[in-house]
């Protein structure tokens, strides 16, 4: 019988040999298996949702919430011209002024709109008329400064169409609405109808200049680009109100008086556009892309950064054996026959949202895709038992130990200066070691293996970095020298000792949109 | 072959149906292996159940080479030594002294016993020798994987293989001579 024969038939004994597992084994088997899926898709999501519920907190907290309840304010505030776009509400807004706002505009805003009851006023010197609606103007816009500063977002898009040929005709609409009102009330009014015809037909500057006569030049001003603004305000309505009176002339030198304080007031408003949009340009919140490429290692603590390390060091070795007799790690072997590990390439991309904190600081957030990597010297690969990946202990074969983290990072930018386009950036992150191939030493066997749950999945890490940044007029790219480094050891720290991973580069920002 | 690549691909899925097929499949066979390393039916149907989770969970490692069921059995054998190695009660079977002594064979006698008879005779071999001799007699790893897979000396696993087979061939001559007796009473 030739050797090793019983072991043939031992085998082929013990291949045939068959049992029915009971009726409980599948759905435990069943159930972990859906567990296991669950987390995978919670890990994947989660992260996801925290950033998208932590980006609509961010956008309706309560300091956005009192912005937005300050608009109304805003648009009733009898200094900002704003104008309701929308031409429904534009001829009950506008005509019911007319009947019910022209008397009170004319009593209460007597100082703004003095309508002159006799000849004398009616002859007034534009200077004095400018310089008394100069004082009316300014104790307006004192009475209102606060609100001024408070335009928002409906304000400022009023604001806007004054100037935009579109709602030039809707102020036109506006004014034909104001015609009809006129038409109803005050029919017989023939004169100022006549006067509101030719303002519609953009002839009312030369109407005024030969009705005047004597009008300073900067009556003259071609009124029409301000018509949709002088017939959609109060003053506007004053101006309709008078021309019933039959007093032609008066009402010419109220409404010159009038376009002058208009004029003054729409200067006044463009400052207040504009202050108003540089506040809000520095508490944008934008969003862009973010590109880092670079190197990254497992080092033994921040000391030994640039150095190699390997996987063990020598106390932690011996407590390991010590703690885990029967552990993976644990064993006679020498930790010195472990690989050095060295640097190898990362990369990293994701996106992110930046809030201006003040007019240096900055606050950002995003979601980045991590890739590190190092490598490491093995032997040649074992036809292994176990399912993971075995190496045998040597220095033949390099071998890339790669991880992919999905990262929560949360940052601090300072720029340097007003004018430096330098700035600093620091803070924290937190990220979920999504997938790896890395070899881990087990020197009780002396062989490397790919056993996940070796590794920690969870990591806190630090980062840090400068940047300059290049195109700020057109599409800002902040780039700048890089640094993260993982406060969470990457191997089980009971086993390995302190080993964290961390990463040095170059890192780009895209500036993709403002809102 | 291409039934199963489906079959495989569709468990890579997740299709649940193709995993109760791979299960199904692979199953009666697998708990043949475990069997032999544990001491219990249930014992054995729980590193099935912790074995069969750990195929689903690493099956996009396989790369097609091997039969995929040389594959899960040697996830199986992997899960069998780990729960030994976890339980306390099987302690004793991976202490590997040599104070117990049992004589070297060199003899290679037929078997004739049925499979569930050798197998319960694999399981009533001695502390040590019951792994070792599952290792090396029917899954093939030579001594040095052996003392890798067990953390023991090469030399170790050699002897200590070497009595079981010993004590195993002794068990199986004298239930064969018990065979004949019977067979002769009758």
């Amino acid at each position: 019988m030739p050797v090793n024969d019983f072991e043939k038939q031992v085998q082929q004994k013990m291949h045939e040999l068959k049992f029915v597992p009971s009726d409980a084994v599948w759905p435990a088997v069943e159930r972990e298996i859906n567990q296991h899926k669950k987390r995978r898709v919670l890990f994947i999501w989660l992260p996801l949702l925290l950033l998208l519920l932590g980006g609509t907190l961010w956008l309706y907290r309560p300091g956005m919430q009192h912005a937005a309840n300050k608009h109304p304010v805003a648009a009733n505030s009898s200094n900002s011209i704003t104008i309701k776009t929308d031409n429904t509400k534009n001829s009950s807004a506008v005509a019911r002024p007319a009947h019910e706002q022209a008397t009170s505009a004319s009593a209460a805003k007597s100082n703004t709109a003095p309508l002159p009851s006799g000849a004398n006023k009616a002859t007034l010197p534009a200077n004095e008329s400018q310089q008394k609606n100069n004082s009316n103007v300014e104790s307006a816009l004192n009475r209102n400064a606060v609100k001024k500063e408070l335009v928002a977002d409906g304000g400022s898009q009023h604001q806007h169409s004054i100037h935009s040929p579109k709602n030039t005709g809707k102020a036109g609409n506006s004014f034909a609405t104001v015609k009809k009102a006129f038409h109803k009330t005050i029919e017989p009014a023939k004169a100022s109808h006549s006067i509101l015809q030719k303002e519609q037909t953009g002839e009312t500057a030369g109407v005024d200049a030969e009705t005047t006569g004597s009008t300073t030049p900067s009556i003259k001003i071609a009124k029409s680009e301000k018509q949709a603004a002088v017939v959609n305000s109060p003053v506007a309505e004053a101006v309709i109100e008078d021309s019933t009176s039959g007093n032609q002339s008066k009402n010419i030198a109220g409404q010159v008086a009038k376009e002058s304080l208009q004029n003054m007031r729409k200067a006044d408003t463009a400052k207040a556009i504009v202050q108003t949009k540089k506040t809000r340009a520095a508490q944008k919140i934008a969003w862009g892309i973010s590109l880092q490429t670079g190197v990254s290692s497992v080092s033994s603590g921040f000391p030994g950064l640039f150095s190699s390390s390997r996987y063990f060091d020598p106390a932690t070795f011996a407590n390991s054996v010590n703690n885990n007799p029967g552990n993976i790690t644990g064993g006679t072997a020498s930790s010195a026959a472990s690989s050095a590990i060295r640097p190898g390439f990362s990369y990293a991309a994701g996106a992110f949202f930046r809030k201006p904190l003040g007019k240096r600081y900055s606050l950002q957030a995003g979601l980045n895709f991590n890739y590190y990597s190092s490598h490491v010297n093995t032997g040649a690969k074992i036809d292994t038992v176990a399912p993971m990946l075995q190496y045998r202990s040597g220095n033949a074969y390099p071998f890339t130990n790669r991880f992919y983290f999905i990262e929560l990072p949360v940052t601090v930018e300072k720029e340097f200066g007003k004018t430096s386009r330098f700035a600093v950036n620091g803070g924290l992150s937190f990220s979920w070691l999504a997938g790896s191939r890395a070899l881990l030493y087990d020197a009780q066997h002396s062989v490397y293996t790919a056993d996940k749950s070796l590794l920690n999945h969870f990591q806190l890490a630090v980062r840090a970095g400068v940047s300059y940044r290049f195109f700020p007029a057109s599409i800002p790219v902040e780039m700048g020298p890089q640094l993260n480094y993982n406060m969470s050891s990457i191997f089980r720290k009971d086993l390995y000792g302190s080993r964290q991973l961390f990463f040095g580069g170059v890192q780009a920002k895209i500036m993709l949109h403002k809102k | 072959m291409t039934e199963n690549n489906k079959l495989i691909r569709d468990c890579l899925h997740g299709k649940p149906a193709a995993q109760r097929t791979l299960y199904e499949q692979y199953a009666p066979s697998m708990l043949g292996v475990c069997y032999r390393y544990t001491k219990s039916m249930n014992d054995a149907e729980d590193v099935l159940q912790e074995a069969f989770v750990k195929v689903f969970k690493y099956l996009q490692q396989y790369e097609g080479k091997g039969e995929l069921g040389a594959w899960i059995r040697r996830i199986m054998v992997t899960t069998a030594i780990n729960y030994l190695k976890r339980h306390s009660r099987y302690q004793a079977d991976l202490s590997f002294n040599d104070i117990v002594l049992h004589p070297v064979s060199s003899e290679n006698p037929a078997v004739r016993t049925d499979a569930k008879d050798l197998a319960d005779l694999i399981r009533q071999l001695p502390p040590g020798y019951q792994a070792i001799f599952n290792l090396h007699a029917i899954e093939g790893y030579t001594h040095v994987e052996i003392g890798k897979i067990l953390g023991i000396n090469e030399g170790t696993s050699r002897s200590q293989y070497a009595r079981a087979r010993a004590l195993l061939i002794s068990w199986l001559d004298k239930q064969s001579e018990q065979n004949k007796k019977k067979q002769l009473c009758q």
